[in-house]
């Protein structure tokens, strides 16, 4: 049950995990004193108090799940700035409408997320919001449920759009969706889109989505293709 | 211009992409020469003084059947609104001291930090960004905080460097729209099982806000594990 106590270090604030930690640390070693303010007087043992052995587990699999690995590297040739063009159409058989834009992928909390800074290329004034049109998102890789996660935000909207997702063998293309997905504004329909993205190569990103189209089946109504910035 | 942009941003992931872009059009081709119905309408980078701009024009008579509804609904789905503007209360930079509990009769742990938060996406978004230090390692989190305006509530993703992970919170705001309390779940390293969290956060007054972290004790029960009081520098 102490387990729970590491969530702090995976979730929020890095600190009860520790805290048990510090505090177990401080009654074996007194004059090991940790480097942050602790108010807490060795020797204040309380019944919950884990064992080493315990102490042992949770730090490891703290350390486990904090710690980026193989997963995250995977992540790295994303990293840069790219131009794209965007092929979005309204259904299966609608002609593709393209856009231009800029993107960043740059590693952020010690090379364990990606975040994504999208701004429209040429930045058109656009009509609708009077605004260019701008994205943010973060995507990472969750060592304790394995699975690679994006998180996307725009001007378009006021949520906040959640996937998770894996990688094949090749470690190139990424799957993800979206169970919970999102409630359409406009038709209050539930979405639940699946996105697709491809390390092409080098200097070479492709980003598919998929909706269900008026038919109830798949289509992809949405690429993007990133060619890196030289 | 329009279609394009809208399907643009539809397809990101905002919106349903064939109802927009049909309406688009269709209004594009039957007045090729009126303006959008939004096209009036200023940025809307200032929620706090724009709260409830009107977006759609009812009375526009473009024919597509459920066209300006659909306008409108995304409009009002996509335009910062009153619930923005009281996240207003934690934008800033802010000093912090952390208090932080491993069980209910455990001493808390304290440690300092900072907290900056910033506007992004024309007023949606709060960008925060918390660096602090924890037993002499560097802490670093980063969030991003809004309000859902179809789901009607506050959210909130956060990362950190204490793990690889991410808390997506979901919440409300109470009738003085100073107490906000968000819930969110996380895959416990050890188990692998999903645990649940709830955040409270308390404005105070204009230079002090009080966030706490909620979360099961060794005995299922919930207990306060954390609590960060920020002053605004």
């Amino acid at each position: 049950m102490k387990a729970r106590n590491l969530l702090f270090a995976l979730g929020f604030a890095g600190a009860s995990a520790l805290t048990v930690y510090a505090q177990a640390k401080d009654e074996k070693k007194p004059a090991d004193k940790p480097a942050s303010a602790q108010p807490a007087k060795p020797g204040d043992k309380s019944a919950s108090q884990p064992s080493e052995a315990e102490m042992a587990k949770m730090m490891e699999s703290w350390k486990k799940a904090a710690t980026p690995g193989a997963n995250h590297a995977k992540l790295e040739p994303l990293v840069g700035k790219w131009t794209f063009v965007t092929k979005a159409r309204m259904a299966p058989d609608q002609p593709w409408e393209e856009t231009p834009g800029k993107a960043e992928f740059k590693w952020t909390l010690g090379k364990r997320q990606l975040i994504q800074e999208v701004k429209a290329n040429p930045g058109p004034k656009d009509a609708m919001m009077g605004a260019p049109f701008e994205g943010f998102g973060m995507t990472g890789y969750d060592n304790t449920t394995q699975k690679y996660y994006n998180v996307w935000t725009d001007n378009m909207g006021t949520g906040i759009m959640h996937s998770t997702g894996s990688a094949d063998s090749s470690g190139k293309t990424f799957t993800y969706a979206s169970p919970e997905g999102y409630i359409c504004p406009m038709t209050g329909e539930k979405k639940t889109p699946k996105s697709v993205l491809k390390i092409a190569g080098d200097d070479k990103l492709v980003f598919e989505m998929y909706d269900k189209g008026p038919d109830g089946k798949e289509y992809m109504n949405l690429e993007v293709t990133y060619t890196r910035q030289k | 211009m329009k279609v394009r942009n809208l399907l643009f941003a539809a397809a990101f992931c905002t919106a349903s992409a064939w109802s927009l872009a049909a309406f688009g059009q269709a209004k594009d081709e039957k007045k090729p020469g009126d303006k959008p119905a939004a096209a009036a309408q200023p940025p809307a980078a200032k929620p706090a003084d724009k709260p409830s701009a009107p977006t759609a024009k009812p009375a526009d008579k473009a024919p597509p059947a459920g066209a300006d509804a659909h306008m409108e609904a995304f409009m009002k789905a996509a335009t910062p609104g009153p619930e923005h503007a009281k996240l207003k209360a934690f934008e800033g930079s802010w000093t912090t001291v952390t208090k932080s509990w491993h069980d209910p009769s455990s001493q808390p742990m304290e440690s300092k930090g900072t907290r900056e938060a910033k506007w992004i996406m024309d007023g949606r978004f709060l960008e925060e960004h918390y660096t602090g230090d924890f037993m002499g390692m560097p802490f670093k989190g980063l969030g991003i905080s809004g309000y859902d305006n179809v789901q009607k509530k506050y959210v909130t993703s956060w990362i950190d460097n204490m793990g690889t992970g991410i808390m997506l919170f979901v919440g409300t705001g109470d009738a003085s729209g100073k107490n906000l309390t968000l819930t969110g779940e996380y895959a416990d390293p050890m188990t692998g099982k999903m645990t649940k969290m709830r955040s409270v956060s308390k404005v105070v007054d204009d230079k002090t806000f009080i966030f706490e972290m909620h979360g099961p004790g060794q005995d299922g029960k919930e207990f306060k594990m954390m609590e960060i009081t920020h002053t605004k520098k």
